[in-house]
């Protein structure tokens, strides 16, 4: 009985479908974060009677054979980069992304990390960091006695000193954007690193040709969609269902089978 | 005598492969651009040993082949820019290292290199058999319904999307690609729905339905089996008997 085979892939689909579900649904409220999709694709074929193989020595040939699938498999679990909603914090220090575009974050060993989770703080020699402390590149310090900071869509971050009117220029934001978003590895924390699928980051200032620009004050909310996820849940619920009934069908065949004596 | 097991068993052995498509199309229903399968049997009917036989033709059931649902899909959205969902007939065209491929899984990704591929690595071509590229300035991409792409940086071709005489002529290879030696003629009567995704047409409740038919007809070709088994069990035990 190949249905028992079959039927238990159909399981394990289901099974990781919720997994991912679950985990979009526990990250509804992190900012930055982009919701993933699992993508099925049916399993190879057993040729029973392969189409277009000829019926007769006339040349008649047969029109849709027999081929027997062997389940499903995941293909992929992608993520869905579109955009956020902007969620207004009133914070100076944080900066929502509208459009292409990630932070570029150096983790403590050196190594490059990208985010789109834009709530920075300042560390206690004035640099900005991630809530976890890493370092902004290029790195940008405020000066101490610093009594605002505007940062401009175009990444521009500008300081007014106690005492001063003008504001001074303490530096520009860069952002990074990739070949093929979707291809970064998620590394937790908000942070995603580059891949040979994503291609390698090019870096440019916000608001230039194909680079989103900056917003002050707000942050990106997770795209989930809860309305979206529940009703995945519950398809995906009844498909595990469906499939355990196969399940129980083919063994219920099979006991028929070895009743018989 | 032994017949009437046979036939019992030609018709167990078509209701096992039976529940085999039912399983794959249960396991398949949230697999994007599945189409929904069905056996379909015939009667194969046995010559008797001569015209003149006292017994008369027997039949037993054989499949000879499978029906594929053509019908669409329903869309489900999902919001990414290189989903892609067709109504209406017709296929994408993939090119992988072992040739030309056809396919109704529109979800796409970009590789390294900027060419839209499927999430196996196949590349997307288009109407011009040529892979699809772009670049990481390019901004947001846009597909229109019948296939045109254009970015913020100008066009970018269009996707091919084509049909076939007779669709259910195609071998499915699995990873939902198809392949076929019939020759592809654009398709004139299929939209493209951006950021959405055909899912795969199975009817969940007429599956189970007929997975409870299977079930029963398989139950009750073995009561078939049982009796003729008991007919010949009572048989041997009466000619035995008498003997003795």
């Amino acid at each position: 009985m190949q249905s028992l085979s079959i039927a238990s892939t159909g399981m394990l689909a289901q099974q990781l479908n919720v997994e991912v579900i679950a985990n979009n649904i526990a990250n509804m409220s992190t900012s930055g974060f982009k919701r993933q999709r699992a993508e099925f694709q049916d399993l190879i074929y057993q040729d029973l009677r392969r189409v277009g193989s000829s019926s007769s020595d006339s040349g008649t040939v047969v029109p849709t054979g027999i081929q027997i699938g062997m389940g499903v498999q995941t293909g992929s679990v992608y993520r869905v980069m579109s955009q956020g909603n902007f969620d207004n914090t009133e914070n100076p220090l944080d900066l929502a992304i509208q459009g292409n575009g990630f932070f570029h974050i150096q983790m403590p060993n050196g190594d490059d990390a990208y985010t789109r989770a834009g709530n920075f703080n300042r560390s206690p020699d004035g640099q900005l960091v991630t809530s976890d402390g890493y370092v902004l590149q290029p790195g940008i310090t405020i000066p101490e006695g610093a009594t605002s900071i505007s940062i401009n869509a175009t990444g521009d971050v500008e300081v007014t000193l106690d005492g001063q009117t003008t504001p001074t220029t303490v530096g520009t934001i860069d952002l990074t954007i990739f070949q093929n978003d979707a291809g970064l590895n998620p590394i937790g924390d908000n942070l995603y690193m580059e891949t040979v699928a994503s291609g390698s980051g090019s870096t440019g200032n916000p608001g230039g040709t194909g680079y989103g620009s900056l917003l002050q004050g707000y942050l990106e909310t997770s795209n989930v969609d809860s309305v979206a996820e529940i009703t995945s849940l519950i398809t995906a619920q009844r498909a595990y269902e469906m499939n355990s009934k196969v399940i129980t069908t083919s063994d219920e065949m099979m006991s028929v089978t070895s009743n018989l004596r | 005598m032994e017949n009437s097991l046979l036939i019992g068993l030609s018709r167990q052995m078509t209701l096992r492969r039976e529940m085999d498509v039912i399983a794959n199309n249960l396991a398949n229903m949230n697999t994007i651009g599945y189409k929904e399968e069905t056996p379909v049997f015939e009667e194969f009917i046995m010559p008797t040993a001569s015209q003149d036989s006292a017994d008369s033709t027997l039949s037993f059931v054989s499949d000879i082949g499978m029906y594929r649902n053509m019908a669409d899909g329903g869309l489900t959205t999902t919001d990414n820019d290189l989903d892609f969902a067709l109504s209406g007939a017709g296929y994408f065209q993939i090119e992988n290292e072992d040739g030309i491929f056809y396919t109704r899984n529109g979800h796409f990704q970009l590789n390294a290199e900027g060419q839209l591929s499927t999430s196996n690595g196949g590349l997307v071509l288009s109407d011009g058999g040529a892979p699809i590229s772009f670049t990481a300035d390019d901004g947001a991409i846009v597909v229109a319904s019948d296939g045109t792409i254009s970015t913020n940086n100008g066009p970018r071709g269009k996707l091919a999307i084509v049909t076939f005489e007779n669709p259910r002529e195609m071998r499915k290879i699995g990873n939902n690609l198809l392949q076929t030696n019939e020759e592809a003629t654009p398709a004139e009567a299929s939209t493209i729905v951006q950021g959405a995704l055909e899912s795969s047409n199975v009817n969940a409740i007429e599956q189970m339905t007929s997975m409870i038919e299977v079930l029963r007809s398989y139950t009750s070709a073995n009561k078939m089996i049982e009796t003729a088994e008991d007919m010949k069990r009572k048989a041997i035990s009466a000619i035995a008997g008498q003997q003795a």
